[in-house]
């Protein structure tokens, strides 16, 4: 028994495979480019809280010349949308947004063969960005609103384009498991500081240093989000979470019950982003959501060993099974001590 | 029902009306007013979303009988802004994406508001103590803080408000860009419209009657009390299902509404629809079930006997095995230095994403049954929906809501089937929400696993070998336990280059809350199994941890678990980074705590000792 | 769900006592925030009562006042005003220290003090402070239509887990305590989380020392036992003693039997006494007199601990 707050650190690495596990995996997605330089982007996807919309608006931005605040996406509804599956398996960026760029550069392709026409120009030679086109070593350049005027209006063409993403899968040999689970993976590592009070066997995580590949990051924002968020739902799992069960019945069925982290129990979260793209797909991108949270429980784990020498193998680590460690453990060294 | 007469200040608004006289504010508000910016998360005052202001106070709208706030003046969400005339707050909630779902937004907002009004000048400890009443389960709270500390400075003009209007992006490409979110204004503001913030006309609310018993067989219904009752429209169970009743993210066995037996405290058996949500509640109370109890199941070692069986017609509890087998362990163990054996558990998790399940059904104009709902798959769910309701395809359609958070939770289909029930048979709007108690009992959770590991390793901490067995209770249902178990089979072993592996997953039937599709899926137990295990390596071994995992971390043109060949491989890369990133101080995993070097830095926050404001000036003179 | 045809709320003791009289199947509800929770399902699940009254703005309720030896609370007072109020900061030290930990700033907002201390849960937080106060509760007593006011010592008050010394149709009007501004105080705590925390273990310390010596010195603990408790060995045993490491062990080890918890016993024992050493220490960092050498007490605390074979 002591009474002294110590701290430790631990680390760990992990990894995880995007989309669809061991199995094809499809999104398809349609794309126009729309009166005022806008575009319409329309797919089944789910927006779980992510910022998904906001990465397909930056995707099809970035493909069409349009800025991302001009894309208008439209309701996910299995009977207005393609289909884009579902939102899981740190599958929608890839997925999707692999989807968004193939539609968007068909019908890109639709406008600019029209502006090429009005310009005399090489299509080769047209760009378009953030709201404007234009055709290199030229000085023609105009609004999106202007050269979708002039694509509607004067050839009769409504820049549209309809496209799907497949990545490539195979089932895993019943016997062996061998297979091609995933075509992309991506690779993490976190680093937890902890400071456990050995009077009560507390642990307050105090920072989470987490660097994770993600192919290209859309929105680094929004990666950092995903990080963070995934962070302290390992958190919860790591250190207070359970849904207990006593003969088939739960005792914690109320959120005074089932502990979840606070504001004040959160650790201060430091992300690196590493950019490793992925070869096989038009974007580069993978996945962040689920392999974000993969090495926090067992980096908190290797801390609190490291600062108080009692390693936790069943999560969650309540202060109740630290101090009883701690005690352990003083026993045991008590013993030794007095052979 | 008796009612009360109301006379209070709403937003600015002098609001005289009659009302339900137990209703809660937030009731009140949502209910009569339509101010569905105030959400309800857990209806106990456990999670901050229905945060609202009484005479300049903030408090919990759930925990407030709304005639106790008679004659006060209140102000909600709505009354701080809009999607075009955003507060400071909200415009810096937008700035740093502060909002992910944004369920628990609307309340954090309000929470932020009440604290820089007490304390403009508030510092991060006293934004984050103040703060501490409301849950968010998205963002780990990190770009809230920011965000409130943003527009404290903003308020006290230490920082231009024009950083509202920046973010970066680098020369032409939007690509890498920290685009604000396109829908946060809507979130920061309350606008958005989940599936409980919405109505129709001549709707129906929906209430289920759920099991008590974790086994047993169902020998009786009797509704006929339940439908006599005034406000009650019908009810369903399981024989009125027109199709083939089963659904299930992997497997499909499990039924809308129990059949013949139930698997599980919580499971569905009677659905009513009824005028208000009270009477369908008070319908529940006048269902009677006659039961027989079974033996039930709740270790899944005992589930491997097979001696109970929770699905009779499977003949084994076994969901799913998934084996990976690559070279011999026996000659890996043999060529090993030392090795290592352990056993490691993990717990059952609740997803509690804050907007608990919600959905409206309807039929539409063209006999279309359609589904509202905040579901991670509604393409999976419309293809299960019209075998179930034996109805083609295109006459099955789902809407996705706004998602408050679904983690793997929002996969399985668990409710949407009684909602299509009711509206085929009423031909009316059909509404349903959980409250936080119901969505806990009766949801998926994370797959709860033992694990026992044996690796062995050579002096330099190459591993020549590892075998891991892991067990996983599934629950009554199949779920998503089959393709949990393969992600934790194929991806458990962790990112190392492994010549001799045997790998075990095996998830298994009980009498348990089923476990189902959560965030990271198997892999975040069987990792965190081979994370320790590399910490007692590195221990053993006296090797750094960073430089134990370099020895064995996988390059391109490596082997995986299940023998595919890498194309790219950025563990190197990624452990190198990290390690620079926290400074690291080197050392084996030897509890070195007290004598590290690398502790302390100003990237960790500060140890939470509570009451930095006691400390402070803020103080009140009462009354 | 909690439902309710009525909800009255009174405005003097004196309409509280006629509206008791004069109406059946009521409750007695202060700031809801206890209440509401309960009538969820997996608690008390759906409850009706035709009325509720909500004693929250009876005006005797609502009173704080200062004396030079004295403190009297209103049963109505708010744990955000106990918390923020600056002569109870000053006089209490004690009872803001509990307001921190105490739910969150919403609900304290709504929490009334007499509302926590009549529902007697083994881990309410401020009934530990209030007894380290010597807190008397003041009753009022309805007989007819007249209003009785009756003093009990907090101990005399509190029964038993969720049971109190209160008629069907009594009330807490206030609470009177000691005015301990000389006094250091410590708030010790743990559950599982730092907020919206159920305690496990919680302990309350006032002391003074004086020539370093234990001038006086309350402890109270809630979360181990039934019913929060005054740890009064540990007190009569270092009252008038020495501060030292020796003095503070011993005293930590002589009433760990109060602990009579269902569960994880080992472990709230464990905490006690770590609780107790700590909040001492703690209460004593706080006092300005330089002649404690605090360092070489807790340097001394520790090797002594390390000798505990437990
Ligand atoms: S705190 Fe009111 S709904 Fe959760
Ligand atoms: S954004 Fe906070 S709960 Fe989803």
């Amino acid at each position: 028994m002591s009474l002294t707050k110590k701290r430790g650190r631990g680390m760990a690495a992990a990894w995880y495979g995007i989309a669809r596990t061991a199995a094809m995996d499809q999104a398809g997605a349609w794309a126009e480019i729309d009166d005022g330089g806008t575009a319409k982007i329309v797919t089944g996807v789910t927006e779980i809280g992510e910022g998904i919309l906001t990465v397909l608006a930056q995707v099809a931005a970035e493909e069409l010349g349009v800025k991302p605040e001009n894309v208008m996406i439209g309701e996910n509804d299995t009977s207005r949308s393609p289909e884009a599956a579902h939102a899981g398996a740190t599958r929608q960026t890839y997925m999707i947004g692999n989807a968004v760029a193939l539609a968007c550069r068909q019908a890109k392709n639709k406008l600019f063969a029209q502006i090429a026409k009005e310009w005399n120009v090489d299509i080769q030679t047209l760009k378009a960005h953030d709201g404007e086109i234009w055709s290199e070593g030229t000085n023609y350049r105009i609004p999106m609103s202007e050269a979708i005027k002039i694509c509607k209006k004067k050839y009769g063409v409504v820049p549209v384009g309809g496209e799907n993403y497949t990545s490539h899968h195979t089932g895993l040999h019943p016997e062996d498991g061998s297979g091609k689970p995933w075509q992309a993976y991506v690779f993490g590592g976190q680093v937890a500081e902890v400071e456990v009070d050995t009077a009560t066997g507390e642990v307050q995580l105090l920072g989470i240093w987490a660097c994770h590949d993600v192919g290209r990051a859309i929105n680094p924002k929004g990666v950092e989000g995903q990080v963070e968020g995934g962070v302290v739902q390992a958190v919860g799992q790591a250190l207070m979470e359970n849904f207990e069960l006593d003969n088939g019945k739960t005792s914690s069925g109320n959120l005074a019950k089932y502990i979840l982290p606070t504001s004040l129990d959160v650790p201060k979260v430091k992300t690196k982003i590493v950019e490793d793209p992925d070869p096989l797909s038009p974007l580069g991108a993978k996945g962040i959501g689920e392999p974000a949270m993969v090495p926090t429980a067992p980096a908190i784990m290797n801390a609190i060993y490291d600062a108080v020498g009692v390693r936790i193998k069943s999560l969650p680590a309540t202060p109740e099974k630290i101090l009883s460690a701690l005690r352990e453990k003083q026993r045991k060294s008590l013993n030794k001590s007095l052979n | 029902m008796s009612e009360i007469k109301l006379n209070l200040s709403i937003n600015g608004k002098n609001i005289k009306r009659s009302t339900k006289s137990h209703y809660r504010l937030l009731d009140f508000l949502r209910e009569d007013l339509d101010l569905t910016g105030t959400k309800e998360g857990c209806g106990a005052g456990e999670c901050g979303t229905c945060s609202v202001f009484v005479n300049g106070k903030l408090i919990k709208s759930c925990l407030m009988p709304v005639a106790k706030v008679n004659g006060s003046k209140i102000e909600t969400v709505e009354s701080l802004g809009t999607p075009d005339k955003m507060s400071e707050v909200q415009k810096a909630f937008c700035l740093t994406g502060a909002s992910q779902c944004g369920f628990c937004i609307p309340g954090m907002v309000m929470a932020a508001t009440s604290t820089l009004r007490n304390n403009p000048k508030s510092s991060l400890e006293e934004i984050k103590e103040e703060m501490g009443g409301n849950i968010c389960r998205c963002t780990g709270y990190q770009k809230i803080f920011e965000a409130v500390e943003i527009a404290r400075d903003v308020i006290n003009k230490k920082q231009n408000k024009n950083v509202f209007d920046k973010y970066y992006k680098p020369e032409n490409s939007f690509i890498g860009a920290n685009v604000k979110r396109i829908d946060a204004p809507s979130k920061v503001t309350g606008n958005l419209k989940y599936a409980a913030d919405m109505k129709m006309q001549n709707m129906l609310h929906m209430q289920v009657l759920r099991s008590d018993r974790p086994h047993a067989k169902i020998k009786k219904i009797d509704l006929s009390k339940a439908l006599k009752l005034k406000g009650v429209v019908t009810a369903v169970t399981s024989d009125d299902v027109p199709g083939i009743d089963n659904f299930g993210v992997f497997v499909e066995d499990q039924p809308v509404l129990a059949k013949n037996k139930v698997r599980y405290v919580g499971e569905a058996i009677v659905a009513v629809a009824a005028e208000s949500v009270e009477i369908a509640k008070e319908a529940l109370s006048k269902i009677k079930i006659i039961y027989e109890d079974l033996p039930c199941l709740f270790k899944s070692e005992e589930a491997l006997k097979n001696k109970i069986l929770i699905h009779e017609d499977y003949k084994t509890n076994v969901v799913k095995h998934i084996p990976i087998r690559k070279g011999n362990i026996d000659e890996g163990f043999a060529k090993a230095d030392v090795i290592i054996e352990d056993d490691f558990s993990t717990q059952p998790v609740d997803h509690a994403y804050l907007e608990p399940m919600a959905g409206i059904s309807y039929v539409d104009q063209d006999g279309v049954l359609t589904i509202v709902s905040p579901s991670q798959n509604i393409t999976h769910h419309r293809h299960m929906m019209a075998k179930i309701m034996n109805l083609p395809i295109h006459k099955v359609r789902f809407i996705m809501s706004p998602v408050g958070g679904g983690f793997g939770g929002k996969e399985d289909m668990i409710y949407q089937g009684m909602l299509a029930l009711l509206a085929m048979k009423t031909r009316l709007p059909i509404k349903y929400v959980m409250s936080r108690e119901e969505d806990i009992v009766s949801t998926a959770k994370r797959h709860p696993t033992k694990t026992h590991y044996k690796m062995g390793l050579l002096n330099n901490g190459k591993i020549t070998a590892v075998e891991i067995k892991t067990l996983s209770d599934g629950g009554a249902y199949g779920c998503s336990t089959e393709g949990v178990m393969r992600k934790a089979a194929i991806l458990g072993a962790g990112p190392y280059h492994i010549e001799n592996l045997k790998m075990d997953t095996i998830g298994v039937y009980t009498n348990n809350t089923p476990s189902g599709a959560f965030r990271s899926f198997g892999a975040l137990q069987t990792e965190f199994a081979t994370e320790s295990m590399m910490d007692l390596a590195s221990e053993k071994l006296n090797l750094d941890p960073f430089e134990i995992r370099r020895v064995n971390a996988f390059k391109k043109g490596d082997l995986t678990h299940t023998k595919q060949k890498l194309n790219s491989a950025s563990i190197n890369n990624v452990l190198d980074e990290l390690e620079k990133l926290c400074k690291w101080d080197k050392g084996s995993s030897n509890h070195r705590g007290e004598e590290r070097k690398d502790l302390n830095s100003s990237d960790n926050r500060e140890s939470c000792t509570l009451g930095a404001r006691l400390e402070t000036n803020r103080s009140r003179v009462s009354k | 769900m909690l439902k309710y045809d009525n909800y009255y709320i009174p405005k003097t003791l004196k309409e509280y006592a006629k509206m008791c009289n004069s109406i059946g199947n009521y409750r007695i509800v202060a700031g809801c925030t206890d209440t509401m929770p309960w009538a969820r399902e997996g608690r008390a699940g759906d409850v009706y009562f035709k009325n509720i009254i909500d004693v929250s703005k009876i005006k005797e309720l609502n009173y704080m006042k200062f004396a030079k030896k004295n403190i009297s609370l209103g049963a109505a007072t708010s744990f955000q005003d106990i918390f923020l109020d600056k002569k109870i900061r000053k006089n209490l030290k004690i009872l803001p220290q509990i307001s921190v930990w105490f739910a969150d700033d919403q609900i304290r907002e709504q929490a009334t003090l007499g509302g926590n201390i009549v529902n007697a849960s083994p881990a309410a937080d401020s009934t530990p402070a209030l007894l380290s106060l010597n807190a008397k509760v003041i009753i009022g007593v309805i007989k007819g239509d007249k209003i009785i006011k009756k003093t009990l010592t907090l101990k005399e008050f509190v029964r038993g887990r969720n049971k109190v010394a209160l008629g069907k149709k009594d009330l807490v009007i206030g609470f009177d305590m000691d005015n301990l501004n000389d006094y250091q105080a410590c708030f010790e705590k743990v559950g599982h989380r730092r907020s919206l925390v159920i305690s496990t273990v919680c302990v309350a310390c006032v002391l003074k020392v004086k020539n370093n010596k234990f001038e006086d010195i309350r402890i109270s603990v809630s979360g181990v036992c039934e019913i929060p408790q005054r740890l009064l060995k540990v007190e009569k045993f270092l009252i008038g003693k020495q501060v030292s490491h020796k003095n503070i062990f011993e005293a930590s080890l002589l009433e760990l039997n109060v602990i009579n918890s269902r569960t994880r016993k080992d472990y709230r024992k464990q905490v006690l006494q770590n609780f107790i050493v700590r909040s001492i220490l703690k209460s004593l960092e706080k006092n300005t007199s330089k002649n404690l050498n605090l360092n070489f007490i807790k340097d001394n605390l520790e090797k002594e601990y390390l000798h505990v074979r437990n």
